[in-house]
């Protein structure tokens, strides 16, 4: 699978946010967004899987060749795509079993033997040091914002995606649970050779997960590309040069 | 002493002068009844053993009927259910014609009066099923149930009216002391038929009720239920789950009271509308002079899942005890995009985006309901109007794909995300 963003402009409630940024990635590579706060990492994720209330002004966004624009978000999560929120929402009443189950059934289009499915859940469970209870409970609900995450992270091992965009996996979580959540992310991008475009503000989740290319996002597009080299840089300089 | 001929001619007049609001606190917010429902009174057919089949066949007999009521027949299979003449219950009812318009159109329209009663000690479970046809099919539903006593009742509403129609329910419960009873009713009437409902009950101390409804089918539904705590120790619980497509009209008013010290009653209202249809949501909770040491909740909820369709809610409270428990709440809001984009995300078309956030936000609701009948087939209503937007068909009692999380409702019966909910 290849994702190709081509001279891509969003606007969101009239204010454009991302002007003009490319970026291609396959199947398998790992590539790495960084940028200071209000940069559009955050909005480029959300375009990328169509969220209602970002528009995109000009430019594309082709998978394999073929524009998504006009696909709603199932359509596009159904070709591969997947997204690690940053922030994921709470839904009451939902059980989170039930949603994941849901999705799976979905994503493949037909029915998903519910033994087959808690065995893959408890063996990533297992993987990801969660807690048993966490299973009856609802979709994010009274979640912990590092539980939060790891749910993120467990979606991701069950449903498979072909490319996943990780925002901010790192945020909310103490070291420990970086190395357990790294760890995870890894191994399913191993196993699946899975595509990683990994939104971050801080190098830190790159000690644990090694990038094959890094992009400088600032003021809504890409200023600088390069390698592991980059986050050194940036890790001694910070973003100033760039905001100049 | 009058006869039950005059009572019939009361009821008519009661029902020709009355407005179809009298209360003032909502004269402004009900839902009208669009025509003279006594225009249809002797209209149309009632075929029992039709309806019967209909229902048994999509049932696939897993859930057998006890009592069977239609527009021209009533039967019961039951000792504990009996089939009486309207006119041996005029005088001794809680209901008189003066207070409502369709309270009289029903005690003067109502043919058959089914009485249930349960005997002391006896634990006993029914299922009813109510269909009207083109003929609007009135009852009274008299349930005694009897000291240390348990019924479990579930009333199945359906209909096979191919014209204008109503169907009309009055219940009036008494319990004894220490008894037990959850009535269940899931409305499930086609878009032909009026739907109108009232209840009221009296019971002893001690005494636990729970009045569980579904309304999802019917053209307008009319609610009006008065579910008193009137002993000292007793305990009222009312559910009422509100769904809504197309252009269905719901009026749901319910006043529940603590009269009895050391009492308690809630009620929880949850409506979710699709398309433009409407829904009031009345909860009234009064705690009265005497009740000390009750608790009183009265919880509203309302999701908008498309843009025409429009909720509201009017709780009150009113409170004339001191050293008294009591809260109320009423919230409705429109599905959160950030919420329908995250599910669709991980793969989920917006049908079955639309499926979890309803099934999840009546999860709660349908997890206190301990009659099995009630749940599935309520359950099973719900996700048929979910995929088809339809209602008034009897869908096989099929849950396989619907997931109640009962650990979503304390043991004092709080939601979980209410500000009192404790584990």
């Amino acid at each position: 699978m290849i994702l190709e963003i081509k001279d891509l402009h969003v606007s969101l409630e009239d204010k454009e946010i991302i002007n003009g940024l490319s970026l291609k990635m396959e199947q398998g590579e790992t590539h790495v967004i960084m940028g200071p706060n209000g940069s559009g990492k955050s909005t480029l994720a959300k375009t990328i899987l169509g969220h209602p209330h970002v528009k995109v002004t000009k430019g594309d966004i082709l998978v394999d060749g073929k524009s998504i624009l006009d696909m709603t978000t199932d359509e596009r999560a159904k070709l591969g795509l997947f997204l690690q929120f940053q922030n994921p929402v709470e839904v009451e009443g939902v059980g989170f079993i039930n949603f994941l189950h849901t999705a799976k059934e979905n994503l493949r289009g037909n029915t998903v033997s519910a033994k087959d499915f808690m065995k893959d859940i408890r063996a990533n469970v297992s993987e990801l040091k969660m807690g048993d209870d966490f299973i009856g409970r609802s979709l994010n609900m009274g979640f912990s914002g590092g539980e939060k995450k790891k749910a993120e992270v467990l979606q991701m091992a069950v449903l498979k995606p072909k490319i996943a965009i990780l925002d901010e996996p790192d945020s909310g979580l103490d070291i420990d649970a970086i190395k357990v959540v790294s760890a995870s992310v890894n191994k399913i991008a191993q196993a699946e050779k899975l595509g990683l475009l990994i939104i971050t503000h801080y190098s830190r989740i790159l000690s644990f997960i090694k990038p094959d290319f890094i992009h400088v996002m600032v003021n809504g597009r890409i200023v600088a590309e390069g390698g592991k080299e980059l986050v050194d840089q940036l890790e001694k300089e910070g973003y100033d040069k760039y905001l100049k | 002493m009058a006869t039950y001929e005059d009572f019939v001619k009361n009821a008519i007049e009661q029902y020709q002068k009355l407005p179809q609001e009298t209360s003032e606190l909502y004269k402004r917010y009900f839902v009208a009844v669009p025509f003279e429902l006594m225009n249809y009174i002797g209209k149309g057919n009632g075929n029992a053993a039709e309806i019967e089949g209909i229902v048994d066949n999509a049932l696939k007999g897993s859930i057998k009927f006890d009592v069977v009521l239609t527009s021209r027949s009533a039967s019961s299979a039951s000792e504990f259910a009996k089939i009486e003449e309207a006119g041996r219950h005029f005088n001794e009812g809680m209901h008189s014609n003066e207070e409502d318009k369709y309270v009289a159109f029903i005690q003067a329209y109502a043919k058959n009066v089914v009485v249930i009663n349960v005997p002391k000690n006896a634990n006993v479970k029914l299922n009813m099923l109510v269909s009207n046809s083109d003929e609007p099919l009135n009852t009274k539903i008299i349930v005694n149930v009897d000291e240390n006593a348990s019924l479990s009742l579930f009333e199945y509403y359906a209909s096979t009216a191919a014209n204008t129609s109503s169907t009309g329910a009055i219940h009036e419960i008494r319990m004894k002391a220490d008894a037990n009873a959850e009535i269940n009713c899931l409305h499930n009437e086609n878009d032909k038929t009026v739907v109108l409902a009232f209840c009221k009950n009296r019971i002893d101390r001690s005494a636990n009720l729970r009045f569980n409804s579904v309304y999802n089918g019917g053209m307008v539904t009319r609610v009006r239920n008065y579910i008193d705590a009137n002993s000292d120790m007793s305990n009222v619980d009312v559910t009422e789950i509100v769904f809504g497509s197309k252009t269905q009209k719901f009026d749901v008013a319910t006043k529940i009271l603590n009269a009895g010290k050391g009492s308690n009653a809630s009620l929880q209202t949850k409506a979710a509308l699709m398309d433009t249809s409407f829904c009031i949501m009345k909860g009234y909770a009064k705690i009265a002079r005497g009740a000390s040491n009750s608790r009183s909740y009265v919880h509203e909820r309302g999701i908008l899942l498309d843009k025409g369709a429009k909720v509201d809610g009017l709780p009150d409270m009113s409170v004339d005890e001191n050293n008294v428990k009591a809260t109320h709440s009423s919230a409705t809001a429109p599905v959160d995009a950030d919420t329908v984009f995250y599910l669709m995300s991980k793969g989920i078309n917006e049908t079955g985006v639309k499926k979890l956030i309803v099934n999840g936000f009546f999860s709660s609701e349908l997890a206190k309901i301990s009659n099995m009948p009630m749940k599935e087939l309520s359950m099973a209503v719900i996700k048929r109007k979910l995929e088809t937007k339809g209602f008034g068909e009897t869908p096989e009692a099929s849950t396989k794909d619907i997931w109640v999380v009962a650990s979503d409702v304390n043991k004092d019966g709080i939601f979980k995300g209410h500000y009192k909910y404790r584990e």
